[in-house]
Order: structure tokens, then C-alpha cells, then sequence
């Protein structure tokens, strides 16, 4: 007889809450603010094969990165065997897990009367690995510059903690009190799954949770068949390009190919560009996690990701290209080509799904990052920042303005009041990009501004900033925003320049840096939106009255 | 001393008295929406005391926070610094809803077009950097005449410096006396400017609104002959006067929800608990709020809406799963909640026209709810619409009524328990060290199986629990925090200006107790710092005694910080350099009441009948007992149903419930 379906809905709801108290004690031990304010981490629970139970929300662009940790590992060291109890595992290899090496994955096994039934898994940013620039570099040109690789790595033997290994992470870091508390963190993250899911075995047994697992990964895998094949059959291409690989670098290619066919969805990425000399690349992990997240903000966004979701979702690559890089391919921007493919994803399927899509947007971190010597304190700082951007508009309504782009999720901004107080830096102007969204019947998300004055000598400002010559474009008669850009002013006497990527510009007491991120694409002809919404934006000043003029 | 609480619910205004005597008296009336104050004074005239005789005072209302949810608050304005007028609509920037492509951030309660800003400038240390243009100041002040009642400002650094908010408010109020002005400074000292503007646009918007209820409310108690002043109750636990509740009317939030929280620390006193969690569970949500070491779990942030409020609050978690959650088919799966049947229609079994199976559908049908407990005094229960919606699901899933109501009532347990594992998770507590005091309509009857559920020693059912929001205002202290931003690494701290701040806020505390006429002997003083290590973001408050030293305090809070640290997040760094952020003041007025409850004692034996309820998959005979039929010192084991006229509390087998000191029910494993 088959599993009964309230058993079935209390054990689905227990691994989601069991990755939902994994991630709640991350973020309760974790040091670093990037992980327990920015929420730059993911979490989840596995089955005993590496096959995803559950998983508490996270930054979006890890969905399905985690696994990779585990199957990597199985396969470096030869079977399933190797997993023992009172192991935990570290990995932060690029090519094996994705992202770039700041984030290192976490895992350890979970076992149930000697049986391997499950792991707990996390992902986590980790401030500074010893690259050769605090933090980040925007212009490394090999994996060798971006600090330690980590390969599947012991970080506890059946229970015995390797100190040696801890002691070399964290020695090799510009932060080691942070490393040591995050890592620790991820530790203790790990041992609550493992109670946890014990303690849920104590209860059900383990035949009645294989069969609740399997019917939950059915009903998962049910509905993403009944949403896409309500998708129109047929073959959807796009391509774009990004502005550059790095400082100085060349445009990236990118060619976006999805084929529906009943209930399957095939993306290929083949045809992209080459991987690039600069740090814009990913492992094959990160593009398939990325195209998940393309994936689930289409189908089924609002029913937790589990291992039977993606089933019919295929992704192709090719070998050695920017979605599928190889070594010594630099990794440090790993998102940017996977942000215009979520973009391009999404416009492609704009045809047959119109009321589910959005305009595009600006979609990258755009990160600044200023380094120097704090006068008050006499110590080296570096601040650290990713930007909002516009969102495109949609079939019920406008864009989102200002908000983290695709990849982001939960990520925060920092505070002005909080980020003078530490840094020698003003903070001039924090506000909306006014007319910067796509005109529509449906207006696009407007973008930021933020001024920046430096307040010492011999401070570095590093600029990783994109879609400059890709603003976020318009759907259905919808128009194109404005495109992101970034001035610096070295000192008043020099007229300000347009600098979108730079690493460790020279800056002295009085410097300026303007940052002003695009908007997001209208929806619909700009004619048909409704007179009221005009004067609603001309009263808030969020267009001027040149805006909908012709 | 005779003593009245009154707590507005969405559906009924609740009043109890303790007479000097120890008499209890109870009442409930309609909630009177729109005339708030009409349903207070009903419900008090429906207590056995007259207004006359009442000395003592608390009030919990819901004016602030249903303006707030309605969206009927003030017209308001914001001034704020040159170059940041949207602050308040970028906020985080951040996206919980993350797989929403069209997720839209909260939206703010000040449109762009009434945000103003002002050519001035703090600098984080708190000096002037450009002075404020008053000129400009004079040009705004014009465009807000007549238009707005009121009027926040937030300048930058104003935490550190509140210099040019001073002189923007002394501005405005001489050129706009009709316009209520709110600086942020006054209202939340605390850096991070999109959470202080949230706040202070909050509490500028619902200002007026309690302004005006509070004088309304004064005038028709007036006419009652009520002498006794009015207390309001405070979301941090504690009450304070009405003169204070129009100051600071931010505090006023959360005014009746937490009642229930007091209850639980009051009830932990007399029953010698240290460590309860409570719920309150009624038709549509399921509150969780925590008591610790005696105290109310207090948190310094909280968020409404997904509106940050910088107010130190009780810690309110809240999931959807109540009684008339309800129960569908999705995907071949069976979900409950969070959508909820409400009062209209309500579960199938009010026979109002809902069909859809709700979890109190499913309690009615299991004999769990007996059909002759009326729910809220009167409401027959129809427990053939009950069938009949548990059968609609039950037919699709081929399973008996029996079986689907069971799947309900287990669906939501495991998700309130799950709820209660997440929360304490990140308290780093463990569940099983606590005992559970549940209330609200369905509280009780879901009681044990949580506690069963996360292996809890105990149980209690507190006396009056349908009025227990009002019982718990009456237990509480007068109350006021204040906080002062005090930046410094904790090791170069100039003792005389430490001591010099520590007496700034405990004067000014001291100024508000004695406006509230608190007595010296009852006024108690909790010094308190924020700390955190260099390079963290988020505090650790540590509070010590206010019979220290201030030189002992500080030789002292490095330790108290480590290991507060440490039981908090897990870990600690004993040797980094840790920094001061706030200094905190809290200034409790003690209520000096020690009066014991009175229950009434009956003769009556408890009359018990045998009455089919299913437990563990069969039909068991269980009791039926009427609450005010067991003396304090009785006793009932499962499996038995307790009824009383405002809830239902469900004995599993293998549980004895003991009425304890006070009228309260302590429930424990019998084996």
C-alpha cells in the first residue's frame, strides 16, 4: 500500500524546517556580517545519495550548488565509502563546486544505525581567502591569484578535528578570527541537520521516509511537468553581450538556446564565448545552479526546490567556455555572464508565457570597493558593496526599484550612518536614478545613484561594474532603460571619467566616485499607460517632464 | 486596590478585575470598530465593580496598530538630509521573497512627493559639517502648512548629534503649531537611517491617532466616574501613563498581543517556572513568544509588515495555522493553512457557508472540541458540515473522515512544533528545558500534542485564559527604555563620560517615572550596554546591577559579554577588542501588587460521562469535565476534555492535569 499522504505532508514539512533550523543556526553563530545580515550563504539537507530533501532560503544564485559538494567529493576519493561518521568536509574548488573560491562549501554525512541516510550542507562567503588583493581582485587573470583552493578536504576525521588544516585556512586569510568563527559556524550548522534528521528517523523509520522522499520528489517533479508543458512547444534564441571580461577586456558573447517539448526544457548554452582571460568565468556547477534559478522564477517559484524539481530541465555547455571553465580560467566573477543568461532566458520565453516575465535589467553585483589606511585607527580597511538596480516591469505592474539584481536575493545594502562611522569616506547621496527605467504602459524599476567622496590619502578604488553597453531592455513595446555607469574624479581640477572596471585606482583626500546603476525595461507600449500612473511618477518626481515627452 | 485591565481583540474587547479583596470578575463585549473606546466602557460596565471604585488602570489598545494595518493613519511628511530623500523607499534594498520576479519591496507610508530635504550636514562623529539652511527650512515649512498633521524629521547622524533635529523641531513647532512634530532622536536614537526613518514615520503616522482616541477614551471612562488614570501597555512588556503613550506612540504597537506574554512571566513566578514558551493560537495565526529566566524575551528590532521598527518589543514569531486554517489537495499532497476560513464564512461547522475543511472542522468531528462546547459563549456546531467538508477532501485522497481529520490536526501540530524548533534554534535553546503555556481559543486543545511532539516535561493552562491578554496588563510594571549612542572601543572608555552618559539617561529615566507619579521605593533602574567585537555588526546587550560601580560595571562587562556571547551564538573570541555602540536604560516602576487569585471552590463532585474522542487512531472513551468543578488542588487524567466557557483543553491519555495555586492547570506525563 502506498505511503499515506498526511505522513507524507508531515515529513515534508520537516525537512524544510530542518534546513530552515540549519540555516537559523548559521546565522546565529556566524561571525561575519556578510553571512548572518547579508545572508551571502545557502543551506540544505540531503538524502544518503546527495539528493536535495530540503533547503531554507538562501542567496538564489547557490540553488543546486551544494550537491556538487557532495558528489564531487564521492568522486575525488573513489565511492560512497569514504564517507564516515563524525566526518566534515571543505571545498571551495571553482571548477569542481562553482562560484568563486570566497565561497566555501561545508558538508558532512549523516548517519542512521550504520547506514549513510543523509548529509548536511552549507555554503557560505567567506571575507577574505589570501588573495592578492583584500577581498577580491577585479583583474585577476588565473585561479592561482584569487586566493586558496580548497579541494575535498578533511576538516573533522570520525569526530577528530584536523587543526592543521583549520590552522592553514585561517592563517592564510587577512581575517583569520573571522574565518575561524565562520567555519565553525558551518560546523555547527552541518551537526544540527544530523541531529535533526536522526531525530526524524528515531520517529518514522527509515522505510517510511524513503517512501515519503520518493513521493515528495514526485509531487515536486508533477507540477514542474504541468507548468512547462503548458509553455508552447518550440525553440526560443537570444544573445547579448556583456561590456567586457575585466579592465580593458573584450565584449563576452553569450547565446541562449531553450527548446520545449511537451514537458521538458532544454538550455543550451553552446556558442558562448570562449572562457575569457579575465575573472569572468564559472564551473559547470555555478551555470547549472544559475540556470535553476532561471528556471524557478518561471516555474513554480512559490514550491520549495527539492530533487524533484529540475528533473526536466536539461543544460548544455560547452567544454571550456565560459559557462564550463577550465584551468587556471579566473573565477572571482563568476556571476555576470549568468546574469544576462537568466536575462536572455527569460526575454526568450517572453513570447509564450507573456504574463509571467519581466523586462531586463542591469543584472550584476556591481560591486565598489575602496582599500587604504584609516587614519583614526592606523590599521588597513576595505569596504565592500554590491548595488541595486532597476527591475523590468511586467504584465501587472512596474518594476521593483533599487533592489538587488537576479543572483541577490535576501543580500542587503549597507547603511550610510553605519558605513561612515567605519570607513574614511562620505556618503554624498544615496537616491533613485530619476527617468534611468524603460518607458512602458508598464514603467521599468529605476536604478541608484551614490555618491561617494574620499576623506584620507592613499586610498584604491576597485570597480567591477557591467551592462554599460546592455541597458535593461523593454518587452511587448516596452522601452530600454538607461544602462549603468560609474564616474571618477580623481581631484577637482580633472573633469570626472566613465570607469566601469578598474582594479585599485589610485584616489587622495577629496576623490569623488558617482555610481549610477541602470533601470529595468518597460512592458507594453508606453501609449497605452494609464494617464493617473503619468502624473503619478511627474508628482514623485521619479521622471522629469522631458520623460514622456516624444 | 482594585485593579481593571481591558485588551481590544479583533472580535471582542475583554475586561477583568481583581477586587482588593481577591475577586475576579470577567466580561467581554463586541469590539466596536471605529468607536474603540465604546467597546472599553461595555466591557467594563459589564464587570461586577463599579467604575467608582476602580484605582488602578491598563489598557491595551489596538488603535495605533489597526490605523497602522488599515492604512488610516495621519498625513505625514518627512524632512530629511540633502541627497537622501530615498532613503526611506530604497530601505535594504534586499528581496526575502527571492524567486518572485515581480516582488515588490513594503511599501512605505510617505509617498515620495512629501519627503522633503535640507540642506544640512552631521558628520558621524557628530560635528556640523554644514549648518542647517533655514531659509530652506522656512521654504519647506510652507509647503507642509496646512496640508499635514504631522511632520517627521530624520537627519543623518541624529543619533550622535541630535543638534539640527532640535533646532529643525524648535523651528517647526513655533511655525506650525497645529503640526505634530517627530524627530527621530526622540523616537529611536539608533544608528542605521532606513530603520530609525521607518521608525519615526511610523510612529509620526499613528501619533495623532492615539492622541485622539486616548482623550476620547479619558473623557466617556470620566463619565463612568472612573478616577483611576489611564496606563497604556507598552510592546516591551511594561506599562506606562497616557501622557507618556501620546509621546512616544510607537510603544503603543503591540499594546495587546503581549499581554499574553506578562501573563506567562507572571504565571512562571508563581508556579516556579523559569522557562516557558507561549502560544496563543486562535482561528487564523499562531503567536510564539518566549520567557527566560522569568523575563519576557525583549528584542531591540522588530518589523511589521516588513516595516523595521527600532523599539525594543516582546519577540512575537507568528505562522498562519489556526483554527480555521484550512485544508486542501495540491499536487496529490494534503496541505493546511496558512489560508484561513476567518470569521466569515468560518469553518464548515459555524454553518455559515464555508466548505472547506478547517482544523477546528477536524477537532468537532474527532470529539476533540465536543459538539456542546459553543464556541465564543453561543455558537452551536454543526458537525455534519464538518463531515461533510472532511469527506470532500477525504474522498479524493480515498480516506475516512476519521483519518483526514486526524491528518489535519497532525499536519498542524507538526508545523507549529517545527515553528516553535526554528525559533528556539536561534536562541540557541533547547526546547526540552522549557514547559509550554498555551492559550487563545485553540491553544489548549493543541497543547499536549506539541508538548508530545518536542518532548516537554509540562504544560500549563492558565486560569481565565479567554480574558488572559487583560489579566497578564494587570501583573505588569510600568516600564520605560531609553538608549543613548555611545561609540567606543570598550577598552579606551573614559571612565567620567561613561559615568557622565549613565547619568544623562538615568536622570531623564527618573523624570519619567516621577511624571508618573512612581513612588521612590518602587522605582528600580537596569543599566545596560550594546556591545559587539570590532567588525561585527549586531549587538550583544549585556545589562548589570544597578548597585554596581561604574568602575566594577566595567571591569566586569568584558566576562559578561564573552559568555553572553557564547550562549548566544554558540562561540566567542575572549582577547579581540570589543566596542560599545548604546548605552540602554531601563526604568521599571514596580506595581507592588502581591494579592493571590481567588478561584471559587465548588462542592459540585465533577460530574464525568463517558464521551467517545479519537486518539492514536481509535475511539477512546474519555471524560468530560467542567473547569470550575475542580478545586485548586484537584485532579483529572487523561484522556479527558476540560471545557470552560472560552476554550477547550484536551487531555491526552497518559497526561494528569493538576489545578495548581492561582486557578491554573499543570498538566504532566502521568508515566
Amino acid at each position: 500500500m502506498a505511503i499515506d499522504p498526511i505522513t507524507v505532508e508531515v515529513i515534508r514539512n520537516a525537512f524544510d524546517s530542518i534546513a530552515n533550523q540549519m540555516n537559523n543556526n548559521l546565522a546565529r553563530s556566524a561571525y561575519t556580517p556578510i553571512i548572518y545580515e547579508m545572508k551571502d550563504c545557502s543551506v540544505g539537507l540531503f538524502d544518503g545519495e546527495g539528493a536535495l530533501l530540503g533547503q531554507a532560503p538562501g542567496l538564489p544564485i547557490f540553488l543546486g550548488a551544494l550537491e556538487a559538494a557532495i558528489f564531487s567529493t564521492r568522486d575525488h576519493f573513489g565511492g560512497w565509502d569514504v564517507f564516515k561518521p563524525g566526518d566534515v568536509y571543505a571545498i571551495n574548488d571553482s571548477y569542481l563546486v562553482g562560484s568563486h573560491l570566497n565561497d566555501v562549501s561545508i558538508f558532512s554525512p549523516i548517519f542512521y544505525k550504520g547506514d549513510l541516510v543523509g548529509f548536511g550542507a552549507t555554503k557560505a562567503h567567506w571575507l577574505d581567502i589570501g588573495a592578492k588583493d583584500p577581498s577580491q581582485a577585479m583583474d585577476s587573470t588565473s585561479i592561482y591569484q584569487e586566493g586558496y583552493r580548497i579541494g575535498p578536504t578533511r576538516l573533522y576525521r570520525e569526530g577528530v578535528a584536523q587543526t592543521e588544516i583549520m590552522d592553514f585556512l585561517t592563517r592564510n586569510s587577512r581575517l583569520p578570527r573571522s574565518i575561524w568563527g565562520d567555519m565553525h559556524a558551518q560546523i555547527a550548522a552541518c551537526r544540527t541537520g544530523e541531529n535533526r534528521l536522526q531525530a526524524l528517523y528515531d520517529k518514522f523509520g527509515e522505510k517510511i521516509i524513503r517512501e515519503a522522499t520518493e513521493e515528495i520528489w514526485r509531487q515536486c517533479e508533477v507540477l514542474d511537468h504541468e507548468v512547462v508543458s503548458k509553455i508552447p512547444d518550440g525553440v526560443y534564441e537570444e544573445s547579448g553581450a556583456l561590456d567586457s571580461d575585466g579592465p580593458g577586456g573584450n565584449p563576452v558573447p553569450i547565446k541562449v538556446k531553450v527548446t520545449v517539448a511537451g514537458d521538458q526544457i532544454e538550455l543550451d548554452l553552446r556558442g558562448s564565448s570562449p572562457q575569457t582571460g579575465g575573472p569572468l568565468n564559472c564551473g559547470v556547477a555555478q551555470t547549472i545552479s544559475a540556470a535553476r534559478l532561471a528556471f524557478k522564477f518561471l516555474v513554480n517559484s512559490d514550491v520549495p526546490a527539492t530533487a524533484g524539481t529540475f528533473r526536466n530541465l536539461k543544460v548544455l555547455t560547452d567544454v571550456g567556455s565560459v559557462f564550463h571553465a577550465q584551468e587556471p580560467a579566473a573565477c572571482q566573477y563568476y556571476y555576470p555572464h549568468l546574469g544576462l543568461m537568466i536575462d536572455l532566458f527569460i526575454k526568450a520565453l517572453s513570447p509564450g508565457i507573456p504574463d509571467r516575465v519581466v523586462g531586463g535589467q542591469p543584472s550584476d553585483a556591481m560591486n565598489i570597493l575602496f582599500v587604504g589606511i584609516n587614519p583614526k585607527t592606523g590599521a588597513e580597511f576595505f569596504t565592500g558593496e554590491a548595488t541595486g538596480v532597476g527591475w523590468g516591469a511586467h504584465a501587472e505592474g512596474d518594476g521593483a526599484s533599487a533592489q538587488i539584481n537576479y543572483g541577490g536575493g535576501d543580500l542587503k545594502n549597507y547603511p550610510v550612518e553605519v558605513y561612515e562611522s567605519r570607513y574614511p569616506i562620505r556618503i554624498h547621496q544615496y537616491s533613485l536614478g530619476v527617468n534611468t527605467g524603460g518607458r512602458g504602459k508598464y514603467r521599468g524599476g529605476l536604478g541608484v545613484i551614490r555618491e561617494y567622496e574620499v576623506l584620507t590619502e592613499d586610498v584604491t578604488v576597485s570597480l567591477w561594474f557591467e551592462r554599460h553597453n546592455t541597458p535593461g531592455w523593454g518587452l511587448f513595446g516596452g522601452e530600454d532603460a538607461i544602462s549603468t555607469t560609474v564616474l571618477v574624479q580623481r581631484d577637482e581640477s580633472e573633469s570626472p571619467q566613465k570607469i566601469l572596471k578598474v582594479n585599485r585606482f589610485p584616489l587622495s583626500l577629496g576623490s569623488r566616485v558617482w555610481v549610477k546603476t541602470g533601470g529595468g525595461g518597460g512592458y507594453g507600449p508606453v501609449g497605452e499607460r494609464d494617464q493617473s500612473e503619468i502624473d503619478s511618477d511627474l508628482l514623485n518626481g521619479y521622471v522629469t517632464e522631458e520623460f514622456y515627452k516624444n | 486596590m482594585n485593579r481593571v485591565g481591558v485588551d481590544i481583540g479583533g472580535t471582542f474587547t475583554d475586561a477583568i478585575s481583581i477586587s482588593s479583596d481577591g475577586r475576579i470578575s470577567t466580561s467581554k463585549s463586541l469590539t466596536t470598530s471605529g468607536r474603540l473606546a465604546d467597546g472599553v466602557v461595555n466591557a467594563i460596565s459589564g464587570l461586577e465593580l463599579a467604575s467608582e471604585e476602580i484605582d488602578y488602570f491598563v489598557h491595551g489598545t489596538t488603535a495605533g496598530l489597526n490605523a497602522f494595518l488599515e492604512r488610516r493613519g495621519s498625513r505625514i511628511a518627512l524632512i530629511t538630509t540633502q541627497g537622501f530623500r530615498d532613503v526611506y523607499q530604497i530601505g535594504r534594498a534586499n528581496r526575502p521573497d527571492m524567486y518572485n520576479l515581480k516582488y515588490q519591496s513594503p511599501k512605505p507610508l510617505i509617498p515620495r512627493s512629501d519627503i522633503f530635504e535640507l540642506n544640512e550636514r552631521m558628520s558621524p562623529e557628530g560635528e556640523t559639517l554644514l549648518q542647517v539652511n533655514l531659509e530652506e527650512l522656512e521654504e519647506i515649512a510652507g509647503r507642509i502648512e496646512g496640508k499635514f498633521d504631522a511632520v517627521a524629521i530624520v537627519l543623518l547622524h541624529s543619533y550622535k548629534s541630535a543638534q539640527h533635529e532640535i533646532q529643525v523641531e524648535n523651528f517647526l513647532s513655533k511655525r506650525l503649531p497645529n503640526v505634530l512634530v517627530v524627530p527621530s532622536h526622540q523616537v529611536a536614537p539608533e544608528w542605521r537611517e532606513y530603520e530609525r526613518t521607518s521608525t519615526t514615520a511610523l510612529s509620526a503616522y499613528i501619533a495623532p491617532i492615539i492622541d485622539e482616541y486616548l482623550l476620547q477614551l479619558g473623557k466617556k471612562l470620566e463619565e463612568i466616574g472612573m478616577k483611576s488614570p489611564i496606563r497604556v501597555m507598552q510592546s516591551n512588556g511594561g506599562v506606562m501613563s497616557a501622557a507618556t503613550a501620546r509621546a512616544k506612540a510607537i510603544q503603543t504597537l503591540f499594546s495587546g498581543p503581549v499581554g499574553g506574554t506578562i501573563a506567562g512571566v507572571e504565571i512562571g513566578k508563581k508556579l516556579d517556572f523559569d522557562k516557558l514558551i507561549c502560544v496563543d493560537m486562535g482561528g487564523t495565526s499562531f503567536d510564539v513568544s518566549l520567557v527566560i529566566d522569568k523575563k519576557a524575551d525583549v528584542e531591540s528590532q522588530t518589523e511589521l509588515q516588513g516595516l523595521p521598527i527600532l523599539s525594543p518589543t516582546v519577540s512575537m514569531h507568528t505562522i498562519g495555522a489556526g483554527g480555521g486554517s484550512i485544508a486542501y489537495l495540491a499536487g496529490g499532497a494534503l496541505r493546511v493553512g496558512p489560508r484561513s476560513a476567518g470569521a466569515m464564512p468560518g469553518p464548515a461547522c459555524y454553518g455559515r457557508g464555508g466548505s472547506e475543511p478547517t482544523v477546528t472542522d477536524a477537532n468537532l468531528f474527532l470529539g476533540r472540541l465536543p459538539q456542546i462546547a459553543k464556541l465564543g459563549g453561543n455558537l452551536p456546531l454543526d458537525s455534519d458540515a464538518s463531515q461533510k467538508a472532511l469527506d470532500s477532501v477525504g474522498t479524493q485522497l480515498k480516506l475516512a473522515p476519521e483519518e483526514v481529520a486526524n491528518g489535519i490536526i497532525s499536519i498542524v501540530n507538526a508545523a507549529m512544533a517545527n515553528a516553535i524548533r526554528e525559533i528556539t534554534v536561534s536562541r540557541g535553546i533547547d526546547p526540552r528545558d522549557f514547559s509550554l503555556v498555551a492559550f487563545g481559543g485553540a491553544g489548549p486543545l493543541h497543547a499536549i500534542a506539541i508538548a508530545e511532539e518536542l518532548e516537554l516535561k509540562s504544560v500549563v493552562i492558565p486560569a481565565n485564559p479567554g480574558v488572559l491578554s487583560a489579566w497578564g496588563m494587570l501583573q505588569a510594571d510600568t516600564r520605560h527604555d531609553q538608549v543613548l549612542n555611545f561609540y567606543s572601543l570598550l577598552h579606551e572608555i573614559s571612565l567620567p563620560q561613561f559615568e557622565t552618559a549613565l547619568n544623562k539617561l538615568r536622570v531623564q529615566s527618573k523624570e519619567i517615572l516621577d511624571s508618573e507619579s512612581i513612588p521612590a521605593n518602587l522605582q528600580e533602574f537596569r543599566p545596560a550596554v550594546d556591545l559587539r567585537y570590532v567588525g561585527q555588526e549586531y549587538t550583544v546587550t549585556v545589562e548589570w546591577s544597578d548597585d554596581w560601580s561604574v568602575a566594577k560595571a566595567l571591569a566586569e562587562l568584558p566576562n559578561m559579554f564573552e559568555a553572553e556571547h557564547l550562549s548566544r551564538y554558540g562561540h566567542n573570541n575572549p582577547g579581540e577588542s570589543i566596542e560599545l555602540v548604546n548605552i540602554r536604560m531601563s526604568a521599571l516602576g514596580l506595581n507592588g501588587i502581591t494579592s493571590e487569585q481567588y478561584l471559587p471552590e465548588s462542592e459540585a463532585k465533577a460530574e464525568e460521562m463517558a464521551y467517545p474522542v479519537y486518539f492514536n487512531k481509535e475511539w477512546t472513551d474519555s471524560k468530560i469535565v467542567q473547569r470550575d468543578q475542580v478545586k485548586i488542588g484537584g485532579s483529572v487524567s487523561g484522556p479527558a476534555v476540560i471545557l470552560e466557557p472560552d476554550c477547550t483543553t484536551l487531555l491526552h491519555p497518559g497526561w494528569q492535569a493538576e489545578v495548581a495555586v492561582g486557578g491554573h492547570i499543570v498538566i504532566s506525563r502521568s508515566i
